[in-house]
């Protein structure tokens, strides 16, 4: 009972820590612009993920080693710094875009400009991880991350046609004009969807809830049913986007027009429960954000870290995070669009993601860690295919928007 | 050999006059509006239009329709047609005097066009 109970926060804190700026930047931009047809883009993203995220239990489960402190072990020290510094920089964008996603909602909701929330909030998340422990901080924002189950609701409201949902999830087109953006859109949702921080996180969370062997199975059922219903959520924002401002003839460039998504499904609340949402997703992800760049910083470096940790204990994993809020709080404060920085940032992370996955793929292989649980040739082929492609989608449609938007 | 020359400086006079031409396409392009700059042009206006819309049925609060309505008019004003920044401007100033009547008004006007 106790280990169904686990299972089941597992898969709920998965559903509720899903959602973040760049889930709803990325599919409310797709949905907006091309309707349905970019879901096979969230599909192909959400296989991925679940696959990595498993992974990165399984091997938590089998050799008591997160990901960054095995690699920096088997390939040595030099040969982490490049993917641990472009991570580190993609993680402090993608930090300033919650960040940034955060003080949106407030500005929405009390009209001050969302510059002079930077620094409250930053505060308020550093405070946050100063005193909680991980379970308060990973279990308490998942659970008010539920409310974002209001996309799911409004999707069912307005009529979606599932028969026309499943046929473009796995049907990938090419619209005959806006291909550039189309493919920069695409690009975004995949890394939007594999945020490596995601499955750092998870590996250190594993690590920091002691998981034994007897969790392998829970850590099967919490990947695949957590990411499964998460991505629903993102899934949903899509389809609500593509039913309400697609017919309007509203592209989404910035918040301002996203916030006008739920208002035929719920009048008056809409707008409340998309800032509701909009505020806990970005914070939720930025407290997960927070902890995962730390993580990686003190495992990179060999230094003590635990969330469950007094400051005092682990000095330098705390200096991590609070240096790391401070550098996106100051990238809040210069006042670039926080949508427009989003998109830029899942772009960025779809280039960075063979660093970081291929390294772990090669470990998840590794018998001296792994022992019996090695992956599947099947399993690498999937997750390497996908990386491997978005990566190379980045690369040439990253430009192509640059110059189209010119 | 001389005329292997020749060729490589026929071949690279072509290059560079293809390039030329590309870099003389990209100037003359990058002086006009993208189509980009249409799309977005378009779309504020519409936005501008729901936001007037759903502040007028009271489902949105006046401190939000105010921003955004500024946040459209600025981006009208940045676009490539201006002056589509006006009617923007007349209804964030209705919107600034409560007058619901004629936010209606402007918005069936601005719908119609």
């Amino acid at each position: 009972m106790k280990r169904f109970l686990g299972i089941a926060l597992g898969i709920v804190t998965s559903i509720g820590g899903f959602l973040d700026a760049g889930s709803i930047a990325t599919s409310s931009q797709a949905g907006a612009a091309f309707g349905y047809s970019l879901l096979w883009a969230l599909a192909l993203g959400t296989v991925c993920v679940i696959f990595l995220v498993e992974m990165s239990g399984r091997f938590a489960i089998a050799s008591q080693h997160t990901i960054t402190d095995a690699i920096r072990k088997r390939f040595g020290f030099p040969a982490l710094v490049v993917p641990f510094a472009l991570t580190m920089l993609v993680n402090l964008l993608v930090l300033a875009s919650e960040l940034g996603g955060v003080c949106v909602a407030l500005e929405l909701a009390t009209g001050i400009g969302f510059q002079l929330w930077a620094i409250p909030v930053a505060i308020a998340l550093w405070l946050l991880l100063w005193v909680a422990t991980f379970d308060v901080v990973e279990e308490g924002t998942a659970l008010l991350g539920l409310v974002t189950l209001c996309f799911v609701v409004a999707a069912w409201k307005l009529g979606a046609e599932p028969a026309e949902l499943a046929r473009a999830l796995v049907t990938p087109s090419l619209p005959p004009d806006e291909r550039a953006h189309y493919l920069f859109l695409a690009v975004s949702i995949v890394g939007a969807t594999i945020a490596p921080y995601l499955f750092l996180f998870y590996s250190s969370g594993a690590i920091e809830d002691d998981w034994d062997k007897s969790y392998l199975t829970p850590n099967r059922l919490i990947a695949a049913g957590g990411m499964l219903f998460g991505a629903l959520i993102s899934m949903a924002v899509l389809v609500v986007a593509a039913l309400t401002l697609k017919p309007e003839g509203i592209h989404v460039e910035s918040y301002e027009q996203a916030a006008l998504m739920l208002l035929p499904a719920f009048g008056r609340w809409g707008f409340w429960l998309f800032i509701v949402s909009l505020a806990v997703a970005c914070f939720g992800a930025a407290l997960e954000l927070s902890l995962a760049s730390a993580y990686a910083m003190a495992q990179t470096f060999g230094w003590n870290w635990g969330e469950n940790l007094r400051p005092r204990k682990a000095a330098r994993f705390s200096m991590a995070y609070t240096v790391f809020i401070a550098l996106a709080a100051l990238i809040v404060l210069t006042g670039l669009n926080p949508m427009k920085l989003t998109l830029f940032s899942m772009a960025i992370t779809a280039v960075i993601l063979p660093l970081t996955a291929m390294p772990f793929l090669i470990l998840m292989n590794d018998r001296t860690y792994m022992g019996s649980h090695v992956n599947s040739r099947f399993s690498n082929i999937v997750v390497a295919l996908i990386v491997l492609v978005a990566a190379v989608l980045a690369i040439v449609s990253i430009p192509l928007e640059i110059i189209g938007s010119r | 050999m001389r005329a292997s020359a020749l060729l490589r400086g026929r071949a690279m006079n072509a290059a560079l006059r293809a390039c030329a031409l590309a870099l003389a396409a990209l100037v003359v392009g990058g002086c006009g509006p993208s189509e980009a700059d249409w799309r977005s042009a378009s779309s504020w206006s519409l936005t501008a239009v729901a936001v007037a819309r759903a502040w007028e049925r009271g489902e949105v609060p006046t401190r939000y329709a105010r921003r955004a309505l500024q946040k459209a008019a600025d981006e009208l004003a940045k676009g490539p047609l201006p002056e589509a920044g006006a009617p923007v401007d007349e209804l964030r100033q209705a919107l600034e005097r409560g007058d619901r009547e004629a936010v209606r008004q402007l918005v069936s006007e601005l719908a119609a066009r």
